[in-house]
């Protein structure tokens, strides 16, 4: 099966195409280089179209434990956005917290057809996975959390080598099928369980004696060690507290040369400056990014209206619970391994510290010099839902757009902003970068974010227009053909009876096709499983041996005496069974000889 | 500003969603443009003219035929007049805040759910959650006043923080759990295990409350003159209970194992 698009401009900045005229040729679901001589089954004119290659998405919360809580929490979303209007599969609605068919339908109307759910937790994992597959239209992958589980704790407290740290590693990423270290705020969810309730990069928590920077440091070296591609993606110390810009700074300084990603970076580039203590730092942590290139981000954009948050850093989240709109959150422990907090947020333009999160994000979007080292995210649904993505892309692209909407904001906090004289606008070429080929390069993926032979046939075409945002909207806002739903009418009547009235603005072309056939696709398969890749071969190696090492060290802590630990004499945590319930799964022949249901007595 | 009659063309086959259909939003629509509404109907949509024929109405009114697969009748309700003749489904008149729903034959669960003004009365009987929460809210009704003619289901009143619910007939089990504030009178039996974490709110009771919780202690009678002013401004309270209230009531305080200070009067 051969698809041609022809006329399209191709802006395919990881090949060095932007802005050329040209066709792209996909045969069974691949890219191949352009030959006349091949006769094409099928042939799209793209003339007028910005052809592009599917959009990645390297931090959304898409799955897992925590969006289950936040969507039974948030009944109100659902109430607010039943199921998009239009030529969809009918199954669910809302936004901060959709269902997963919902996350697809959407994304794939933006042009996406890769997001990663950032915060896997180890015994979660299974069901984040199958959740994930129940999404249609884009490819799914996750980060495993990592930092705040006892079993990693003990080993760095007692001092166990780096090699007894990487053995870990690997043998977590390959039991939970993930292609990414995450940490959220390390060592700080673990210390809030024995009631800290901060605790700072160079602070050491209250069980196991540990600071967050040599919980992080541990980890670095684990990741550059194994040859994963992603560097860790770190959740940082501090979220969301005034004056976390000097944690964060001084975060990139324990780097040390490692490569480093900050996430949702927004949130963690506060100060304390002015009558309200409340500051822009984002000028601080741009000058540190541009001189550090071993750091990348992601900006974690807030955007204003009612959303979700939640997160594995249960500390910050206590923190925020008593500003959940609507009044009401879920706080709990997750196996000892991690945390979640989900508190109902709604941004608003008239709040003081709402309307500078805003301008701190776009602050660090335009000061940020090298698109390739920051991704757009609004941490979905943290900072935003994803579906405002269009918006913020216009923000981006349009300065006079941005200066009026800063316009509207709460006015102390423009005064606070320098967001005014930014002149920056992105590019076509930027976004195609910041959100496509800069994720693809940085998560290791060589054949997705470009358009190279070889390549996905991830293709999305948009219509060229002059509005950015409504050329990459979701084209549910199209007037359907059949009448408007009800539900809606409120809403288009208050805005003047104007509902956008466009035509198809872009299509997927080869990518559903290719998943109506082949079935999903998972990343964890493709990069543990089935290797082939550099990181995944070594890692599996290396997680055969750890299956060896986690054993003898489980033994040793059973029968080690009791002043050898640390902590020693509090009262001891109750230990991980589902973690040795996976070594044992791992004995090889041994295995094999015992029944099945013996594993799990 | 014209009315319409919506008369059913048949008996629905499926679960219809009417939220949204008011007579405020449709003021703004041609006849034509009301027909080619499309309504969730089971999993999929149908034009609104599919399912019922359009019949002028007095104006600001909407006059529809009922059917107890129809759900979300007069949900998100501002202003104006709607009238259901015959049963309904669930969560009707969900998240009102103005205007009058009739129905007139039986409604089903959660009517008149996270409702916040308006009047709804009904001739027949209600399904559970009457005056309740609708999913994940954590409140029920705010305001506004509901007549029942017939029986409430389970859970009437649970989470209600304000307005008044009139029942004319009798009330099922866990009536008023979880009630924050607001009142509801019961003209017939009260259910067991009414009150249950009640904080606030009152309870109007014509007959004697024989199954309440362990969370409930009697406080003696009094002779409440704000009854007597109560029945003055509230002719319809009067009226539930036959005409006059003397004020002379039995207290019982509760639910006391949840530090509630909700009350239940049996008006005497």
């Amino acid at each position: 099966m051969r698809v041609r698009i022809t006329n399209g401009r191709i802006f395919d900045p990881a090949s060095g195409m932007v802005d050329l005229l040209g066709n792209v040729l996909i045969e069974d679901g691949r890219i191949v280089a352009d030959d006349p001589a091949l006769r094409a089954d099928e042939t799209h004119d793209a003339a007028g179209c910005i052809v592009m290659a599917g959009g990645i998405d390297l931090h959304s919360h898409i799955a897992g434990g925590k969006v289950n809580l936040a969507r039974l929490l948030m009944g109100e979303d659902r109430r607010a956005h039943p199921e998009p209007f239009g030529a969809f599969c009918g199954c669910g609605g809302g936004n901060a917290a959709p269902t997963t068919h919902v996350t697809g339908c959407r994304y794939s109307q933006m042009g996406y057809t890769a997001v990663f759910e950032p915060a896997m937790v180890g015994a979660n994992a299974r069901h984040a996975h199958l959740e994930m597959a129940d999404i249609p239209n884009i490819d799914t992958g996750g980060f495993l959390v990592l930092g705040n589980d006892d079993f990693l704790l003990r080993l760095i407290a007692q001092g166990e080598s780096q090699t007894a740290i990487n053995d870990y590693v690997a043998w977590m990423l390959s039991a939970t099928q993930t292609c990414a270290i995450k940490i959220v705020n390390p060592g700080g969810i673990s210390a809030f369980k024995f009631n800290a309730r901060s605790l700072d990069l160079d602070e050491a928590g209250p069980h196991y004696a540990l600071t967050p920077r040599r919980v992080l440091q541990s980890l670095q070296r684990a990741v550059t060690e194994l040859g994963i591609p992603h560097p860790i993606h770190l959740h940082g110390c501090n979220l969301g507290v005034p004056g976390n810009v000097a944690t964060t700074l001084s975060t990139i300084g324990a780097t040390e040369g490692f490569p480093l990603h900050l996430t949702h970076v927004q949130f963690h580039a506060y100060g304390t400056e002015g009558d309200r203590r409340f500051s822009s730092g984002a000028a601080e942590i741009a000058a540190a990014v541009n001189a550090n290139p071993h750091i990348s981000v992601d900006v974690g954009q807030i955007m204003f209206g009612q959303t979700v948050t939640a997160s594995a850093d249960l500390m910050a989240q206590y923190r925020n619970h008593s500003i959940a709109s609507p009044n009401k959150w879920v706080g709990m422990d997750i196996e000892c391994d991690a945390a979640c907090g989900v508190v109902p947020f709604a941004y608003r333009d008239t709040s003081f510290v709402n309307a500078l999160q805003w301008a701190i994000g776009l602050e660090l979007f335009l000061l940020i010099e090298d698109p390739w080292r920051v991704f757009l995210t609004t941490d979905h649904p943290n900072g935003g839902p994803f579906t405002s993505y269009p918006h913020l892309i216009r923000l981006l692209m349009d300065r006079d757009f941005r200066a009026e909407q800063l316009a509207r904001l709460h006015k102390a906090a423009r005064a606070h902003t320098n967001l005014v004289e930014l002149k920056r606008e992105y590019t076509l070429e930027e976004i195609a970068i910041v959100t496509r080929a800069a994720p693809a390069r940085t998560l290791g993926l060589k054949d997705r974010g470009h358009l190279a032979p070889g390549a996905i046939g991830d293709v999305v075409l948009y219509a060229d227009m002059a509005d950015r945002e409504a050329m990459l909207s979701w084209s549910a806002r199209r007037e359907p053909e059949r009448g408007r739903d009800p539900r809606q009418l409120r809403r288009s009547l208050s805005h003047g009876g104007h509902a956008a009235r466009h035509h198809r603005r872009h299509a997927t072309l080869g990518a559903h096709r290719r998943r109506v056939a082949d079935g999903l696709r998972h990343f964890g398969d493709r990069l543990w499983l089935r290797g082939g890749d550099r990181g995944g071969n070594r890692a599996g190696g290396l997680a055969r041996r750890a299956a060896g090492h986690i054993r003898a060290h489980l033994r040793h802590v059973a029968e080690g005496s009791e002043e050898d630990r640390p902590g020693a004499g509090r009262p001891m945590r109750a230990d991980r069974p589902h973690l040795r319930l996976l070594c044992r799964h791992r004995r090889g022949a041994a295995r094999a000889a015992r029944p099945g249901f013996a594993l799990f007595r | 500003m014209s009315g319409y009659e919506l008369r059913l063309r048949a008996s629905l086959a499926a679960r219809l969603d009417l939220s949204g259909l008011t007579p405020h939003a449709l003021a703004g629509l041609s006849r034509s443009e009301v027909e080619h509404l499309s309504l969730p109907y089971g999993t999929a949509r149908v034009p609104l003219g599919e399912l019922f024929t359009l019949m002028p109405a007095p104006a600001g009114a909407l006059l529809i035929g009922g059917d107890p697969r129809m759900d979300f009748v007069g949900a998100g309700l501002a202003s104006g007049e709607m009238m259901v003749s015959g049963p309904i489904g669930v969560c009707a008149g969900a998240q009102m805040s103005g205007g009058l729903l009739t129905i007139e034959g039986d409604a089903g669960e959660g009517l008149g759910g996270c409702m916040s003004g308006g009047r709804i009365e009904v001739r027949g009987q209600t399904g559970a959650r009457l005056a309740g929460p609708l999913p994940g809210a954590r409140v029920g009704m705010t305001g506004g006043t509901i007549e029942i003619r017939g029986d409430a289901g389970p859970l009437a009143a649970a989470n209600m923080r304000g307005g008044l619910v009139l029942v004319h007939g009798d009330v099922a089990e866990h009536a008023a759990r979880d009630m924050i504030a607001g009142t509801i009178a019961i003209a017939g039996a009260l259910g067991p295990q009414a009150g249950a974490g009640m904080k606030r709110g009152t309870l109007l009771l014509a007959r004697e409350p024989l199954l309440l919780g362990p969370g409930f202690g009697d406080a003696g009678e009094h002779d409440l003159i704000a009854l007597q002013l109560l029945a003055r401004r509230v002719p319809l309270l009067a009226e539930l209970f036959g005409g006059g209230i003397s004020g002379r009531a039995r207290r019982h305080v509760g639910d006391r194992l949840a530090g509630g200070q909700g009350e239940l009067l049996w008006l005497s």
